[in-house]
């Protein structure tokens, strides 16, 4: 199974952007200051909007910040929010959206309540609520938020496939046998659902990201930190569109970009192996008796 | 009555007339890197008016034949050699409906050769009524039926199978799969076929249902005079039923021969263990044993005889040598392909 | 090939041993006591309705003992099976292990699945396509044998493996469910129930999806967990032939109601209810010979259909369809007839005294018998 998905070129290219990526946040900071000597803070009052040139490989913005050193260091904070907004959203989906499916009943009503609640309520104006609400806010702040208001429709994904699992004769005979509730949920019905929860992961980082930047574009962001977001906020305070310094905006715009592809191409390997139509199809079941038979099919 | 005239305006051919010659027909599937031969060199002869029963266990390519006969096929399938020649019986020089094309194909479905599934729920469309849907196959064939004649010949169609004209405005859904399975029966009789394919239509009934449909289609075949194709796994059902019964197995048809004479009298192993896997409802009960082991991966076909990994007879030779179908026992028509044949006399002491 | 069973001969024998005769009640270790099961579904409009899925079944197993619960699809037969595996809580009546009546706490059902399992009649689905047998197999035994060390539990396994015929144990062992074929994989449902060590296994058509040439190997198997055993085995199913090959009796349904009960041979030679007959009469037999084809099907044109469980019909459920019925069957339920040897069946021609008529001819030509009065005196 894991060979044919590493096998699909689509998944490869997906997950060398995304290794990528996450190798610069890690090692970003280091890689810029002693590899290359730039610090992303330093302001060079010498060079102020530089198109990219041999000193500056991607110029320089309105500060006098080099934007290679600056886009190195995004890097980090952007794939943090995203990272951090993924985990929580995920997390709560599953722990929402497969306790409402797998327990059913009153459990099922009221979380599910909740689910079309957070559905229906308008992220957005609450998110400025929050933050405005909340004093200084830090990447953390941020990533928090975004997970915590995002979680909404992956819940009610995983509630309609844990249900269907849950009502499988494998899982009814575990039951049988005296199988307790959470090692039902955790060894029969999650372990069907990692396919869903890992496209469900990179939608939302890749929503994480890009909530981050859009936060960021409309200020909410911390000023001191910096992310893709923050950097393409400060050019369009700086009216860098209309003064033409392409080099500040674009290079992390691309970044979010990339992003966003990269976790595509991936997803399309995960619904290609999640897809149970595919594993329908896999000769072994063929063997049934009393299946219709459709044209082409059961032999 | 219109469906009878139907069919007199031209039977007069004599019934034993061949209306369906199958060929060395071989199917293969194109997965993976080696194509897996679901069926291969299938040649049989289907008279007219005469109901064939084809058994096997799933894999034994009997669903595979049916979708090669009917041109149903889809990709991966291909119909990789042999001919399926259809005799009309206007007597015109027949028709081999391998090398049609699916414009000329259309002339032939529903007229000449018509399928019954065996879900019904495949065959109609459950958001249309069942009248239309007799409507649109009448219609498709005689533009010259207006609306309402064809509603009554639906109508008239329903009652050939017992199911009562008030019906025909219902959608699938509002009658029972029993009701659901003799509707596609009629259906598949609306245009005068002269060969009905029945692929296993009484799996998913009850026993009393499957009863019930088994007598309208004898009934139906005593009054029309179609031939009928009837694959199913239970071959007790097919000895009640058919004419004649070819006992398929990893693709190839092992034995055929007459009703009667293939059950009192098998001569290929496998045809017995299938027998003997039925247990009896009034004789005295005694160990069965069915068969031991698992029907053959077609992606590795066993060599020789490809029964003979499971066969309790095998002897020297069997998985070295495929043997052919020969003539056996004292019926006519009565062949099956097992080297125990072969040599002389040693056969009857073994198998029956 | 040609000798006789030993396990069916000698079947009454071992009950005997088992259930001395000292009390009236035989020790029954399952038993389900006039247990009913309704089903509120929702229409399309809000409006809800009542499936009486089963009404009034009691149904009694003794150790060692094979009971076969006959019926079409929709007689109610699954719903009881799913009962007896308390996947259903009963709307009516009870359920009784070894006499004592079960609840519903959690420990409760977990002590009764330690002597109930249920076997599933898809084997495809009855097993957690990603995880092998040894798994499932290393589950049962951890969670009902919790003594076992692990090299107790590796040795128990294949004794399992190896009494259901999955050998080399090994190697079947370390196989997922998808590399198996439907046999194999429906021996490994069973190795899982078996390594709870129960008393009662239940068979929801245990053989049903399964290629015909393995079906008696299967049924073959149930027989020698009996026989060596001495599990009790209720085996659901539609197949009448099957059922006699393995049960010692058989107990009809039909719409949610059994109608007929008894030791099976005499239920198959002599039926005691119009629907029985005609169950035995529809299933194909090839020993009654092929001869006159249109004899064989005479009158089967026409044999009806099972009512909606939603709102069936008043009295006997099965008058519209009993070509016997008289003007009570529609008003009253018909009372329960003993007719020895524990068979028995519930049907207005025995309170009447016309019981002889079902011998005297078949469901097909009483019908038509009774279309030609109908005709005649309208």
């Amino acid at each position: 199974m894991s060979t044919a998905f590493l096998t699909s070129w689509k998944v490869r290219i997906g997950l060398g952007i995304l290794a990528l990526f996450c190798l610069l946040a890690v090692l970003g900071p280091w890689l810029a200051h002693s590899l290359l000597g730039l610090d992303p803070r330093a302001n060079d009052t010498s060079v102020i909007a530089r198109p990219p040139s041999g000193e500056h490989l991607l110029g320089t913005n309105q500060f006098g910040q080099d934007v290679l050193a600056q886009v190195i260091a995004g890097a980090r904070g952007s794939m943090y929010v995203g990272l951090l907004g993924a985990v929580v959203g995920t997390a709560m989906a599953i722990l929402v959206g497969v306790s409402a499916g797998y327990y059913g009943g009153r459990t099922d009503a009221a979380l599910n309540f909740l689910t079309n609640l957070f559905l229906v309520l308008p992220a957005l104006p609450l998110i400025l609520i929050v933050t405005g609400y909340l004093q200084g806010t830090g990447l953390t702040t941020i990533a928090l938020i975004i997970g915590f208001f995002g979680w909404s429709g992956g819940a009610r994904t995983l509630r309609a496939q844990a249900l269907s699992i849950a009502n499988r004769d494998f899982v009814r005979a575990m039951r049988m046998l005296g199988e307790r509730g959470r090692r039902l949920v955790f060894a029969e019905v999650l372990p069907h659902l990692t396919g869903l929860i890992a496209s469900m992961f990179l939608h939302a980082m890749i929503g994480a990201v890009m909530a981050e930047a859009g936060l960021a574009f409309l200020g909410i962001s911390d000023s001191s930190a910096i992310s893709w977001g923050t950097m393409i906020q400060s050019a369009q305070q700086q009216s860098a569109v209309l003064r033409g310094l392409w080099w500040w905006f674009v290079p992390p715009g691309l970044c979010i970009a990339l992003i966003g592809t990269a976790a595509a191409l991936v997803n399309f390997g995960v619904d290609e192996l999640a897809n149970p139509k595919l594993r329908v199809a896999r000769p072994a079941s063929v063997r049934r008796t009393k299946r219709p038979a459709r044209a082409g099919g059961g032999a | 009555m219109t469906v009878q005239a139907e069919y007199q305006r031209s039977s007069t051919a004599p019934v034993g007339q061949a209306v369906l010659e199958v060929r060395g027909l071989t199917v293969e599937y194109a997965t993976g890197s080696v194509p897996v031969r679901a069926c291969s060199d299938v040649s049989f002869t289907l008279h007219r008016g005469e109901i064939l029963g084809v058994a096997g266990e799933s894999g034994s390519g009997k669903s595979t034949l049916i979708t090669a006969l009917t041109r149903l096929q889809r990709p991966p399938a291909v119909t990789t050699g042999g001919e399926i020649l259809f005799h009309g019986r206007d007597g015109a020089p027949p028709v081999d409906l391998v090398a049609l094309g699916s414009k000329q194909l259309r002339r032939y479905r529903w007229t000449a050769l018509s399928i019954v599934l065996q879900s019904a729920m495949d065959a109609l469309n459950p958001v249309m009524r069942i009248g239309a849907q007799f409507t649109d196959v009448l219609r498709a064939r005689d533009r010259s039926l207006n609306k309402r004649d064809a509603w009554t010949r639906a109508a008239e169609l329903l009652a050939l199978v017992g199911i009562s004209a008030d019906r025909v405005r219902d959608y699938p859904h509002q009658l029972s799969g029993g009701m659901r399975q003799r509707a596609a029966i009629a259906l598949a009789l609306a245009c005068g076929p002269e060969l009905v394919v029945m692929d296993e239509p009484t799996t998913a009934v009850d026993v009393v249902m499957q009863r019930q449909i088994l007598a309208q289609v004898l009934r139906l075949r005593r009054e029309l005079g179609f031939a009928v194709i009837f694959v199913t796994h239970d071959l007790s059902l097919l000895l009640e039923l058919a004419d004649r019964i070819a006992i398929m197995y990893a693709g190839r048809i092992v034995e055929v021969g007459e009703a009667a004479a293939l059950y009192s009298a098998p001569k290929h192993p496998y045809t017995q263990g299938l027998r003997d896997s039925f247990p009896p409802l009034r004789a005295p009960l005694r160990t069965l044993n069915g068969i031991p082991g698992t029907p053959p991966d077609l992606r590795r076909p066993p060599t020789g005889c490809a029964f003979h990994p499971r066969c309790a007879r095998r002897t020297e030779g069997c998985d070295e040598r495929l043997p052919v179908l020969l003539p056996v026992g004292p019926e006519p028509g009565h062949e099956a392909a097992c080297l125990l044949n072969e040599t002389d006399g040693e056969m009857e002491g073994r198998i029956g | 090939m040609t000798e006789s069973v030993p396990e069916v001969a000698s079947a009454p024998d071992r009950q005997a041993a088992q259930a001395p005769e000292q009390t009236d009640a035989p020790t029954y270790v399952l038993e389900a006591r006039d247990v009913s099961k309704h089903f509120t579904v929702r229409g399309p409009l809000g409006r809800t309705s009542v499936v009486r899925a089963v009404e009034d079944a009691t149904v009694r197993l003794r150790p060692g003992q094979i009971l076969a619960l006959v019926g079409e699809s929709g007689s109610g037969k699954t719903t009881l099976a799913r009962m007896l595996a308390r996947f259903h809580e009963p709307t009516q009546g009870e359920i009784l292990l070894r006499g004592e009546p079960v609840t519903g706490s959690r420990r409760a059902q977990r002590a009764y699945h330690s002597e109930v399992q249920l076997i599933f009649q898809d084997p495809f689905g009855a097993l957690n396509p990603l995880h092998r047998v040894r798994y499932n197999l290393d589950r049962a035994l951890r969670l009902h044998q919790p003594h076992l060390t692990a090299a107790g539990r590796e040795q128990r396994m294949t004794e399992l493996l190896e009494r259901v015929s999955l050998t080399p144990a090994a190697e079947f062992a370390a196989k997922f469910p998808h590399e198996l074929s439907g046999g194999q994989r429906q021996r490994v449902v069973i190795a899982r129930a078996l390594a709870v060590e129960p008393k009662v296994l239940l068979g929801d058509e245990p053989i049903s999806m399964l290629d015909v040439s393995i079906r008696l190997e299967m049924l073959n198997l149930l027989q020698r967990l009996r026989t060596e055993d001495g599990l009790a085995l209720l085996y659901i199913t539609h197949d009448i032939a099957g059922a006699r090959y393995l049960c010692d009796e058989i107990a009809v349904m039909y719409a949610g109601q059994m109608v007929e009960s008894g030791p099976k041979e005499e239920v198959i030679s002599s039926p005691q209810h119009p629907y029985t007959k005609l169950l035995i009469e529809s299933s194909p037999d090839p020993e009654r010979g092929v001869g006159d084809r249109d004899e064989l099907f005479a009158g089967a044109d026409e044999l009806g259909e099972p009512p909606s469980l939603i709102d069936p019909p008043t009295g006997c459920r099965f008058h519209p369809r009993c070509p016997f019925a008289m003007p009570e069957c529609a008003t009253e339920a018909p009372p329960r007839t003993e007719l020895g040897d524990g068979h028995w069946a519930t049907c207005w021609l025995h309170v009447k005294g016309r019981a002889g008529e079902l011998a005297e001819t078949t469901h097909a030509a009483a019908t038509g018998a009774r279309r030609g009065t109908l005709q005649e005196a309208s």
